[in-house]
């Protein structure tokens, strides 16, 4: 969309710029199908099932559930960032074989995308640092 | 947990310990560690500033015009280069209107983070943007400035106006989603930075530890065995410190360009 808007020239660029702006605003324009679409999820989650808060050390077998669940929310992560970053790298080899002239700003918009994709990962990592009381 | 303490955090309790600790209970505040009031962080991050004040005060005088020497191309080279990733680079392709009105802020964080991230290369040191504090503080600098900036540009009303989205009849609902949005961009900022470099340091370790194992099992047993054994976590573990040099400059980056970013869309018309 962005790459038609920019043949017709409504948007106007200027020669050897990334413009991170509009990288981000063309993420933007989809924030309003996703609010749409997470509110019955929101609904979901308000139902307090999990209010009650275990205090100090818990449970050897709460423990194991801790340590399995580390495990698997790490390994889930990981993967779908796998499948994700394969993704951007594809994406990103196919642009520059097409284009090899402007391999500079794909290359610094694909280690861009790949660090927010990661960053995700590292919120899980943080998560399981902060939940284990093992 | 017993926290290692630093070389340096050991010297600055032993020096300000005393006067750091009577002025925390002047404030009724009770440090974690009454017997060294000043942590880690604080220390590396007083660490970091010093490395960039006296270096800077070193390379002011010896800035040129007709002959700029090594370090005066590499410093400038931080802030505009040929690939546009310099700092007012970034600033100029992310903000419309006097972009370089900003760069004293955006840069400022940005050198500051850059030598945090890069500064537990040497084992001498932490990173004080380890400790998810440091970056809470360069997030919140940078969550005030740009709506600061934002108020200062459009007004209140106006300000207020660019939350609400294109349509009106939906502004109801993408107001609060947008004013939420605007604060997880608090939250986002210094999870990222924290994580990624508590996660850059921790792969270091725990490989580390991996490499050391084997060596450990046999040293009573069979010591020479131990002994060659041990060139595995000697060598090994080095990529590591390139990987961390390079996450450690990607975030950096991306702490250069997220503040610019929402410098830019807090003072965007188009909206």
């Amino acid at each position: 969309m962005i790459a038609d808007q920019r043949e017709t020239g409504s948007l106007p660029r200027r020669p050897g710029t990334t413009s991170w702006r509009r990288l981000y605003k063309e993420r933007n324009m989809k924030k309003l199908v996703a609010v749409l679409g997470m509110l019955p999820v929101i609904g979901m989650m308000a139902v307090p099932v999990f209010a009650q808060e275990a205090a100090g050390k818990p449970p050897a077998t709460v423990s194991a559930a801790m340590m399995i669940a580390a495990g698997l929310a790490m390994g889930i992560a990981a993967g779908l960032c796998g499948l994700g970053q394969g993704k951007v790298g594809g994406a990103a080899c196919e642009a520059i074989a097409r284009n090899p002239g402007a391999a500079g700003p794909i290359r610094l918009a694909m280690i861009l995308g790949l660090v927010f994709i990661e960053t995700l990962v590292l919120f899980t990592l943080a998560v399981v640092f902060a939940k284990m009381t093992y | 947990m017993t926290e290692h303490l630093n070389w340096f955090t050991v010297l600055l309790n032993h020096w300000f310990g005393g006067a750091v600790l009577s002025l925390l209970g002047a404030l009724h505040i009770t440090p974690d560690n009454p017997a060294n009031p000043i942590p880690n962080h604080v220390a590396m991050g007083i660490v970091v500033f010093l490395i960039a004040v006296l270096f800077f005060l070193w390379l002011r005088p010896r800035i040129s015009v007709d002959k700029p020497g090594a370090t005066q191309q590499v410093m400038e080279m931080l802030i505009t280069n040929s690939m546009r990733v310099g700092i007012r680079d970034i600033l100029e392709d992310s903000v419309e209107h006097q972009p370089l009105h900003y760069l004293n802020m955006v840069g400022s964080i940005a050198i500051f983070v850059l030598m945090s991230n890069l500064i537990s290369i040497s084992p001498a040191f932490d990173s004080p943007t380890g400790h998810p504090t440091v970056p809470l503080a360069c997030a919140v600098l940078t969550f005030f400035s740009f709506n600061w900036w934002g108020l200062r540009h459009h007004g209140p009303a106006g300000y207020a106006k660019t939350f609400a989205g294109p349509v009106w009849w939906l502004s109801w609902l993408l107001f609060p989603v947008e004013i939420i949005s605007s604060f997880a961009r608090l939250l986002s900022l210094t999870v990222r930075l924290w994580a990624n470099i508590f996660a850059s340091e921790l792969i270091y370790v725990v490989f580390l530890g991996l490499l050391i194992a084997p060596s450990a099992h046999f040293s009573v047993t069979h010591p020479v065995l131990s002994w060659a054994l041990a060139v595995f976590p000697a060598i090994f573990p080095a990529a590591f410190i390139v990987l961390h040099a390079f996450v450690a400059v990607v975030q950096a980056f991306v702490f250069t360009i997220l503040p610019a970013v929402y410098i830019g869309l807090a003072t965007s018309h188009d909206h």
